[in-house]
């Protein structure tokens, strides 16, 4: 039997349609979108090196300093997640029921990384910093608050796929397109925190 | 010159504030500029490195594919 290592056609429908798509279009879209989304990260990073390094203190006088620590802990649990997930993928291919376990443990890790972001900024902004206090906090909430949008928006996608799972009707390709969008934020996060946060 | 106009174009000489040319031009520390051409080398060669990249990763997945087919194929010719 052909071990298959991809989410792409099986070998019956190889046989039967000699050339099916080498990927499938909820992947191929995804894949789209996170491109261009890794470009608009790469933007807003881009505008804030220059606001930085154009000033005299950073953070500004009177600003909390970010708390990189407590993050770093956080930072490897999304980590984390994104690594969980990808197993979840492989022992789907295998036993579709064996995938919920590490699927759930995935959508887990996401959700405590976006609460855990969500009583950090609670914090933060007790401390005085909001989007009108400075250049600093505009740029962390802009920034830091679209990668959390991002990671909501991942995170319902992960459970619309593991109510799928459960009810039994999620497609390879579902989970796919779904693990791609993950780990979109999954990868951009540690770039984000080695600007915003260091 | 008829008062409205008058008025118009004492507005155009009075109201304008300053305001500087290139909006981001605010520091011309050696910092700054080396920021900038950071950012520039970042945001020139990512575009390219991520199309290079997917269209390596396909290229890739074609053969795998063809791998595939090739293996089904002898199957069932045994």
């Amino acid at each position: 039997m052909v071990q298959r290592r991809f989410a792409g056609p099986n070998p019956l429908e190889l046989v039967e349609n000699p050339r099916p798509p080498v990927l499938s279009h909820a992947v191929l879209g995804m894949l789209i979108f996170v491109l261009a989304e890794i470009m608009f990260f790469a933007g807003l990073i881009s505008a804030f090196m220059i606001v930085k390094s154009a000033a005299l203190e950073w953070p500004p006088a009177g600003q909390p300093r970010l708390p990189a620590q407590e993050t770093l802990v956080n930072t490897g649990a999304l980590l984390l997640s994104g690594v969980v997930l990808a197993y979840a993928n492989r022992v789907f291919k295998r036993d579709r029921r064996a995938a919920r376990l590490p699927f759930a443990l995935a959508i887990l890790l996401g959700g405590f990384f976006v609460g855990f972001q969500g009583v950090e900024w609670v914090a933060l902004i007790r401390q005085g910093l909001t989007l009108w206090s400075s250049q600093h906090g505009a740029f962390f909430y802009l920034i830091v608050g679209l990668h959390g949008l991002h990671a909501v928006a991942a995170l319902a996608a992960m459970l619309w796929a593991f109510h799928r799972l459960w009810v039994g009707r999620l497609a390879q390709s579902t989970f796919a397109s779904v693990q791609v969008f993950w780990s979109f934020v999954v990868l951009v996060w540690p770039f984000l925190y080695w600007r915003v946060y260091l | 010159m008829k008062p409205a106009a008058a008025f118009l174009a004492l507005a155009i000489v009075l109201l304008p504030d300053l305001a500087s040319a290139c909006a981001v031009c605010f520091s011309g520390s050696a910092q700054t500029r080396g920021a900038f051409v950071a950012t520039t080398i970042l945001l020139t060669v990512l575009p390219l490195a991520l199309v290079g990249g997917f269209l390596w990763w396909l290229r890739a997945r074609v053969e795998e594919v063809d791998q595939v087919r090739g293996r089904v194929r002898e199957g069932a010719l045994r």
